[in-house]
C-alpha cells in the first residue's frame, strides 16, 4: 500500500496561502507510462527519458491488466500511453490488443525504428477494435532543426512513419514543440507544407507543447492559489484539466502507482495511490511547476 | 594487461585484371574493380577504427608511393612497408619478423577480403587474444579472415594458402610450434559473385559508410547482371513461343533489336495469355515496361500487331488504358482483331485496349488530348523515325505532369554519316536510323525533357563481317531511358541537401527500389538525391511510395553520389542543443499567476 504524506508545501504555498487544488471529478482517461527507456536521448526531454534510464520501468501485461481492467469499471473512455518510447517494451503490442478491445488507444512516440519495426504487428492488432491513434514527435517542421536535438535521421524517420501510418489507416497526429516567441502561423504553416509534400491530410492534428523543462527542474513559477484557480477558471474549466478527469500509471521501484497527471511523475507528492478508485478520492494540489503550464496554457496531453 | 595490438593490412592494390579473378569471370572486370576497391575502403575504415598502430602491408614494391599518397588523410599514422617476394606464407613471415624487430609485439593481420567483420569483431578481439598465443578467424571457405599471434608466426611457407584445407594447416602449424590457438568469430570471404549476393542482405543494416557505399557497388553491380541474365531468359521463353519466327530472328546480324526486360517471370505469364496470332508477328524480344503501371493511361509507339499493347493491357488493369499506335495497316488489322479476345481472356468488362493508323511523329494528328498520358512506352522504335525531334516533342505534349517516357533505342557513339543513313542492310538492323547518344541527349533537353535516365545500356555486337566492314568502327548500344515531364528539372543534378526515403510496398521491389541504372533505393533507407531525382519522385507516380525531406533553400553544389552519403552520415554536434531558446520559456512568464 502506498502511505505517502504529502508536505505542507501541498496545501500551501511559501507565502502562506491556500494553494490551488483540483477536485478529480471522473476517469475518463488512463494514461500508462511506459518506461523512460527510449532509443533517443533528448536533452530537453520532459521525462529525462534515454537508452539506459530506468527512473521509470516498463511494465508487464499481465501487471497493468488489473489496472486496466479497474479502469473499465470505473468508465474509463480511452487509454493513452507515454514513455520513454512505447515501442521499446516487450508486452505493448499485447498491452494494446488488448486495451483497444474496450476504448479507443493513443500512444506518443517518436516514431522512429521502434514502431517502424513493429509496424507489421501494429497493423494485425488494429483490425477489428476500436482504434488506436498515434502521436508522433515532430518537434519542427525542418529536418535539421528536429534532428539537431533528436539525431540525424530521425526526422526522415518519423516522416516515413507518420506517411505509412496513414497510408495504413491509423489516425496519426504531430507534438511539436512551442517556442514563446514563435510566429505561430508561419510555424503551423510550414507543418501543413511538409504534410502536403509528403501526401498527409493537410488538417492532421498537430499538439503544440510549451517546454515542460526536464524531472527535478527547479525553477520559478508563479504560485496558483486556490484564490488564482477560482477567480481565474470556473468549474467547467477546472474539470479540462488532466488531473480533473485522468490518471496516469506508472512503475517505479517496481511497483505500479498512480500518479495524478502525465507532467509531474519526478514527484512522489503526486502519488496518489496504488488503485485508481482510491486516486480518484485525492485532491490535486497545484504546487508543481508544471502544474502553471496547464493553469496558463490550458495545457493537455489528450487528444480531443 | 595485455600490450596493444598493431592491426596489420595485407594490401593488393586495385588492378583492372588483377586479382578476383573468379569474380572478375562471372561479373566482369570492370566490375571485379569496382567491388575490390570498395573493399578496400572496407578493410581502411577497420583500420582507422583499430584503437593501436596501424600498418599497411603492400604487395607490389611499386604500389607504396600509391598507399602512402592515398591513405594519408585517412590513416595519418599508420606505417607503409613492403611485403617483399615469395608466397603469401613467406611474406607474411617477412612483415611478422619486421615488424617484431621494431617493437610491435602482438599482431593482428587482415586482407582486403571480409567486409562484414565488424565492430563486436574488433571489440572482442584483444581480450581473446591475451589468452593465447595464436588467434584464428576461419572463414568458411576453409581459409582464415584474420590471424594474430603474441609471439613469431612459424615458418609459413609451405601452408596451402589459398585452398580450402588452409585453416586447419595454419592451425596445426603453430600447434607444432608449440603455441595455443583459439578461435574467433568466423567469418566469409568475398571472391565470387555468391558471395556479393550474400553481402547485399547482410550490409543491408550497416551504418558504416564504406559499407553503404559497398552495399552501392553491390547493389549496381547485381542489378546489371541481372537485367544481362534476365535478357537471356526472356530470349528463351520468346523461343517457346514462336520458334519459327524467332529463327528468322536469331538470322539476324546482330543482336540490336532486342531490348531487355524487367519481369522474366511476370512476363511470361502475361504473354501466355496473348493471343497466338499477335504473337507471332511480333520482331522483337524483350518487354518495355515500367514499375507501377496500374491504373495508368500508356501509348505505345510503334504498337505493330499489338504484343506489347496487350501485354501492358494486363498490368493497367481495367481501369487503366492503352493506346497503340502504327503506321501499318496491316499490323493494325491484326492487333484490332483481338481486342475482343483480349477482353474476354483478360476478363474485362470492356476492352481496355485501343490501335490508332498514325505517325509517331505526327501524333498531333490523332485526337489525343495534351497532359492525357502517364506513360509512353516503344520499343526500338523511334529510331527508325525520320523526324525524332517532332516524337519527342510529341510525346511531351501527351504526357501528364509527372508522366514519363520509357523507351528503347540504338544509339551511336558519333554521327552516322549520310552513306550509311541510306543503308538497306544497316536500316534493317536498326543501326542505320540510330542516333548520336549526345544528339538525342540536346533532343530531349530541348523539347522539355530535362534530364535522360538511363535504365540499362548494353553495348551491341556485330557478327556480321560485312557490316563490320560497313560501319567501320562506329560502336552501337542500345539504351532504355526514361524522361520525366517535370517543369521544374534543372539541366544538371544539384545537391540541396534532400533526402527520401523509399517506404517499400512497390510490387516486386521490396527491399530496393531503382529509379535507374544509378539511382537505388533501399526500403527504409535515408537516400541523399539530387533535386532533381527528389522533384521526379515528387511529380511522379512513385510520390506515394517515398517520404520526402528537405527543400530548395540552399545550394550545395553539384549531386555526387559519394559526397552526399558523407554529407548525409555526418553527425549533428553533440553539445547543440535546439532548445537553446526555449528553456526560459516557464520561467520568463509574469511572475503573477493571472
Amino acid at each position: 500500500m502506498i502511505t505517502h504524506k504529502p508536505s505542507e508545501d501541498w496545501f500551501i504555498t511559501p507565502n502562506g496561502e491556500a494553494r490551488g487544488y483540483i477536485q478529480p471529478h471522473a476517469l475518463d482517461e488512463l494514461w500508462i507510462h511506459t518506461g523512460t527507456r527510449c532509443n533517443l536521448a533528448c536533452d530537453f526531454c520532459l521525462e529525462g527519458s534515454g537508452p539506459d534510464d530506468k527512473r521509470l520501468q516498463p511494465p508487464k501485461f499481465d501487471e497493468v491488466k488489473a489496472h486496466i481492467d479497474e479502469a473499465l469499471n470505473l468508465g474509463v473512455k480511452q487509454f493513452s500511453f507515454t514513455g520513454g518510447e512505447p515501442f521499446l517494451i516487450k508486452d505493448i503490442i499485447t498491452i494494446l490488443a488488448y486495451a483497444s478491445q474496450f476504448c479507443p488507444c493513443l500512444v506518443l512516440t517518436n516514431g522512429t525504428d521502434p514502431l517502424l519495426k513493429r509496424l507489421a504487428k501494429l497493423a494485425e492488432i488494429s483490425t477489428d477494435n476500436h482504434p488506436i491513434s498515434l502521436r508522433i514527435s515532430l518537434d519542427y517542421a525542418d529536418a535539421g532543426t528536429h534532428d539537431l536535438a533528436r539525431g540525424t535521421g530521425n526526422f526522415a524517420k518519423a516522416i516515413v512513419a507518420l506517411k505509412k501510418l496513414h497510408q495504413q489507416g491509423f489516425k496519426v497526429s504531430v507534438a511539436r514543440h512551442m517556442a514563446i516567441d514563435e510566429d505561430s502561423a508561419q510555424v503551423e504553416k510550414a507543418f501543413r507544407d511538409l504534410f502536403s509534400l509528403n501526401g498527409l491530410p493537410e488538417d492532421l492534428p498537430i499538439i503544440a507543447f510549451p517546454d515542460f523543462l526536464p524531472p527535478g527542474a527547479i525553477t520559478e513559477v508563479p504560485h496558483i492559489t486556490e484564490h488564482c484557480m477560482t477567480h481565474y477558471h470556473n468549474e467547467a474549466q477546472r474539470r479540462q484539466f488532466m488531473c480533473s478527469n485522468s490518471k496516469m500509471l506508472i512503475k517505479k521501484n517496481n511497483q505500479l502507482q498512480v500518479v495524478a497527471c502525465t507532467l509531474v511523475d519526478d514527484d512522489d507528492d503526486y502519488v496518489l495511490s496504488d488503485s485508481l478508485s482510491a486516486s480518484l478520492d485525492k485532491r490535486i494540489s497545484m504546487k508543481h511547476h508544471r502544474c502553471y503550464s496547464c493553469f496558463a496554457y490550458g495545457a493537455s496531453c489528450s487528444e480531443s | 594487461m595485455p600490450t596493444r595490438a598493431t592491426l596489420v593490412l595485407m594490401i593488393k592494390r586495385p588492378k583492372l585484371h588483377q586479382g578476383k579473378q573468379r569474380l572478375a569471370g562471372e561479373i566482369g572486370a570492370n566490375s571485379a574493380l569496382v567491388i575490390a576497391k570498395s573493399l578496400l575502403s572496407c578493410a581502411v575504415e577497420d583500420a582507422a577504427n583499430w584503437p593501436g598502430k596501424v600498418v599497411i602491408a603492400i604487395a607490389h614494391q611499386i604500389d607504396v608511393v600509391w598507399a602512402t599518397r592515398s591513405l594519408k588523410n585517412i590513416l595519418p599514422a599508420a606505417q607503409v612497408i613492403y611485403q617483399g617476394e615469395g608466397n603469401l606464407g613467406e611474406r607474411i613471415n617477412r612483415v611478422d619478423e619486421e615488424l617484431r624487430s621494431t617493437g610491435h609485439q602482438s599482431l593482428v593481420f587482415i586482407g582486403t577480403d571480409s567486409p562484414m567483420l565488424n565492430d563486436n569483431f574488433y571489440q572482442h578481439l584483444p581480450v581473446k587474444l591475451a589468452k593465447s598465443a595464436v588467434l584464428l578467424a576461419k572463414a568458411e571457405d576453409g581459409g582464415v579472415v584474420m590471424m594474430a599471434s603474441n609471439a613469431p608466426w612459424p615458418d609459413f611457407s609451405h601452408l596451402p594458402w589459398s585452398s580450402e584445407s588452409l585453416a586447419r594447416a595454419l592451425a596445426l602449424c603453430c600447434q607444432h610450434e608449440c603455441l595455443s590457438v583459439t578461435y574467433h568469430d568466423s567469418n566469409y570471404d568475398i571472391d565470387q559473385l555468391v558471395d556479393l549476393t550474400r553481402l547485399k542482405h547482410d550490409l543491408l543494416a550497416d551504418e558504416r559508410p564504406a559499407r553503404q557505399r559497398l552495399l552501392s557497388q553491390v547493389f549496381s553491380c547485381l542489378h546489371q547482371l541481372k537485367l544481362n541474365h534476365e535478357e537471356k531468359v526472356m530470349h528463351d521463353v520468346v523461343k517457346d513461343y514462336y520458334g519459327k519466327v524467332l529463327q528468322t530472328s536469331d538470322d539476324l546480324q546482330t543482336n540490336a533489336c532486342c531490348t531487355d526486360s524487367q519481369l522474366p517471370n511476370e512476363t511470361k505469364r502475361i504473354l501466355a495469355n496473348i493471343h497466338d496470332e499477335v504473337l507471332t508477328k511480333y520482331y522483337g524480344c524483350g518487354l518495355v515496361s515500367p514499375e507501377l503501371l496500374a491504373n495508368c493511361h500508356i501509348l505505345d509507339l510503334g504498337c505493330g500487331a499489338g504484343r506489347d499493347c496487350y501485354a501492358l493491357a494486363q498490368l493497367v488493369g481495367e481501369q487503366g488504358s492503352v493506346i497503340g499506335v502504327d503506321m501499318t495497316e496491316e499490323q493494325l488489322s491484326v492487333a484490332r482483331k483481338y481486342i475482343d479476345y483480349h477482353k474476354e481472356k483478360f476478363a474485362y468488362q470492356k476492352a481496355n485496349t485501343r490501335f490508332e493508323l498514325g505517325y509517331i511523329e505526327k501524333l498531333d494528328e490523332l485526337a489525343l488530348s495534351d497532359n492525357s498520358i502517364d506513360v509512353i512506352v516503344s520499343n526500338c522504335v523511334i529510331n527508325l523515325s525520320p523526324d525524332k525531334e517532332a516524337v519527342l516533342a510529341q510525346a511531351y505534349r501527351l504526357l501528364k505532369p509527372g508522366g514519363e517516357i520509357y523507351f528503347s533505342d540504338v544509339y551511336a557513339d558519333r554521327r552516322i554519316p549520310e552513306h550509311l543513313q541510306a543503308d538497306s542492310l544497316l536500316y534493317g538492323e536498326c543501326l542505320s536510323g540510330a542516333l548520336y547518344q549526345q544528339d538525342f541527349q540536346t533532343l530531349a533537353q530541348k523539347v522539355g525533357f530535362s534530364e535522360q535516365r538511363v535504365v540499362t545500356s548494353r553495348a551491341i555486337s556485330i557478327n556480321n563481317p560485312e557490316i563490320i566492314a560497313r560501319v567501320a568502327g562506329i560502336n552501337f548500344t542500345s539504351v532504355t531511358y526514361r524522361l520525366f515531364k517535370v517543369a521544374e528539372l534543372e539541366p544538371h543534378a544539384e545537391y540541396y541537401g534532400q533526402q527520401v526515403i523509399y517506404l517499400g510496398g512497390i510490387n516486386g521491389h521490396t527491399d530496393v527500389f531503382s529509379l535507374d541504372g544509378e539511382t537505388h533505393f533501399l526500403t527504409d533507407k535515408i537516400t541523399a538525391v539530387s533535386g532533381n531525382t527528389w522533384r521526379t519522385l515528387k511529380a511522379s507516380r512513385f510520390n506515394q511510395y517515398f517520404s520526402f525531406v528537405g527543400d530548395f533553400t540552399q545550394h550545395l553544389g553539384g549531386f555526387v553520389i559519394d559526397k552526399c552519403h558523407d554529407v548525409a552520415a555526418k553527425k549533428a554536434p553533440d553539445e547543440v542543443s535546439c532548445c537553446s531558446t526555449d528553456t526560459a520559456t516557464v520561467a520568463t512568464v509574469s511572475k503573477s499567476c493571472c
